[in-house]
């Protein structure tokens, strides 16, 4: 059941945040600066540091899958030629894919799939995404036409009320509690505060959590990702090449996808996201491993619910658990669980769209060989598990990877 | 809390019914709602019923049923809605709550709700009603039963 062997060789991520303008960092007196940027800028961040890493020159890169959600966030068409040109991959097949939230992993499985097919050896997956040049009201509605826009859109359902739709029915039949979600926003902030990538570092408390404004209730200001501009690249190479080019190759031992019914109102619960359950029982049977074997996870938490879903859908708890699991720090590096976004999740790092799911890698790679940051570096990991989701679940992409 | 009971729909813009553009298959649950009856679709190979109404079943099938669905029945989800898509803010205020409705035979459908006067729970008996935009055209919303 063994899947084709395919690596990731070279990772680069570009700093998220807003973009627009030039930001300046002093974190516990480590300072930084980073300039203003577009997509153009933020795609020279992520991909010349992928292939520096790799090793290798624009020669070698065969072809290239661009991860951008919504193109109008940045106003271009056709975007994934302007990104191809961009870092100079030009004269060799390109196409943007969009699966929306999980574009970025939905580029890597699309890269995967043209090197397990045997069509190319060498190639890049980029993602990028700037999304703070609109109105926070015309993101929302970016996002939000993604709802059926015959019967659930025109009622006002915008993206994050599918999840609050979610939130107030696993409280009323699980009995999720309100502290239970909060302490998911904390944890993401504890773990991207040291992560010099993230969008906001900032330290939350329950007691900040639980008393921001409301989004769309019961969802409150913390309980939802940021919109963020950034950009991260993976390079992707077959067995032979791979061996030859990187001493440090992390193999996708496992990958898992699937989808769901596109109304939230078809499904047969909102307790929990079947298209996780199936990507995710997908992975582990194609990687032979199962939950108890990950050290170290990034779950798509673009809403503190989702994440809290995700535990139980990845099977890190019990179905109805996920609440008390991370109530127990579960998600913690020094928890009785699986480590969870310890590079501060969609929620502090940021979720540039098309950039998320590949950034989600990039972060595995970093903590599977060592290199992240001390204060969020999990000890020995060697199992990653990375699980990207589109829209509540109609897209969802599962990668186990391994040195 | 403050008051979660605006009438979004009668305020759809343009745009939005422009996405509602009608079809000869979506005016036959209009016109049912213009006869104050709300109706769903069931699948005569399958027995699959459908709430909104489906036309083809994703077992195959292509021939369904129309019936009526009891329009009383208990909230199965809320949210209270305070940052609105552009599309939506520019015609309503907010915050505005939607909820879902459970019928008979585990039938489900988001809707606009209208009428709280205190704060959603699921479980609570609702129902469906249907309404005439200033339009002319119909939507629905739901209220506390």
């Amino acid at each position: 059941m063994a899947i084709p062997k395919v690596a990731i060789v070279g990772i680069g991520h570009s700093k998220y945040g807003k973009r627009g303008k030039i930001i300046e960092e002093d974190i516990e007196g480590e300072k930084a600066a980073y300039p203003a940027v577009t997509i153009r800028e933020l795609a020279h961040e992520s991909y010349f540091p992928a292939i520096e890493h790799a090793g290798i020159t624009n020669d070698d890169v065969e072809a290239s899958v661009i991860g951008i959600a919504a193109e109008a966030f940045a106003g271009q068409g056709a975007a994934a030629a302007l990104i191809a040109d961009e870092v100079g991959i030009i004269g060799k097949p390109t196409m943007r894919v969009e699966t929306a939230c999980a574009t970025g992993s939905t580029a890597i499985r699309t890269a995967w799939a043209q090197i397990a097919s045997g069509q190319f050896d060498v190639m890049a997956a980029i993602g990028v995404e700037t999304m703070t040049w609109v109105s926070t009201a015309y993101a929302t509605e970016l996002m939000s036409v993604a709802g059926d826009h015959r019967w659930e859109y025109p009622y006002g359902i915008s993206f994050p009320t599918f999840y609050s739709l979610y939130a107030a029915r696993k409280m009323a039949v699980d009995g999720l509690t309100r502290d239970q979600l909060s302490a998911v926003s904390v944890k993401s902030h504890y773990y991207g505060y040291y992560n010099k990538l993230a969008h906001l570092r900032r330290k939350v408390s329950i007691e900040d959590a639980n008393g921001a404004v409301p989004i769309a209730l019961p969802l409150r200001l913390y309980d939802c990702c940021l919109i963020s501009d950034g950009a991260a690249t993976v390079i992707l190479a077959n067995e032979e090449k791979a061996k030859k080019m990187s001493s440090d190759p992390l193999w996708i031992t496992g990958l898992g996808c699937s989808s769901d019914t596109m109304r939230v109102t078809d499904r047969p619960n909102l307790t929990n996201l079947g298209g996780s359950v199936r990507a995710a029982e997908m992975a582990y049977k194609s990687s032979g491993r199962s939950a108890k074997d990950i050290n170290v996870a990034y779950v798509h938490d673009c809403f503190s619910i989702a994440e809290i879903m995700a535990y139980e859908d990845l099977g890190f708890c019990e179905r109805g658990q996920g609440g008390k699991w991370t109530e127990e720090r579960g998600p913690y590096i020094d928890g009785p669980g699986v480590p969870v976004n310890v590079d501060g999740g969609l929620k502090s790092k940021g979720h540039p769209l098309g950039a998320t799911g590949i950034g989600q890698v990039v972060d595995a790679y970093k903590q599977v060989f060592g290199t992240a940051e001390k204060q969020r570096q999990v000890p020995d990991a060697e199992v990653a598990l990375c699980h990207n989701v589109g829209q509540h679940g109609q897209f969802v992409n599962v990668f186990i990877l391994e040195p | 809390m403050s008051e979660p009971q605006l009438g979004l729909v009668q305020e759809l813009s343009t745009d939005v019914k422009h996405r509602q553009r009608m079809t000869a298959e979506f005016r036959k649950f209009i016109n049912g709602l213009k006869e104050g009856k709300f109706l769903a679709t069931e699948c005569k190979s399958c027995g699959k019923k459908f709430m909104p109404p489906r036309f083809t079943c994703p077992c195959g099938g292509k021939d369904l049923k129309w019936f009526e669905v009891n329009p009383e029945g208990t909230l199965y989800t809320w949210s209270i809605v305070h940052f609105a898509p552009e599309g939506i803010a520019k015609k309503t205020n907010v915050p505005y709550a939607v909820g879902v409705i459970e019928f008979e035979d585990n039938l489900l459908l988001t809707g606009h709700l209208k009428g709280l006067t205190s704060k959603p729970k699921v479980g609570m008996k609702v129902k469906i009603e249907p309404q005439e935009l200033d339009s002319g055209d119909l939507a629905y919303f739901i209220k506390p039963a």
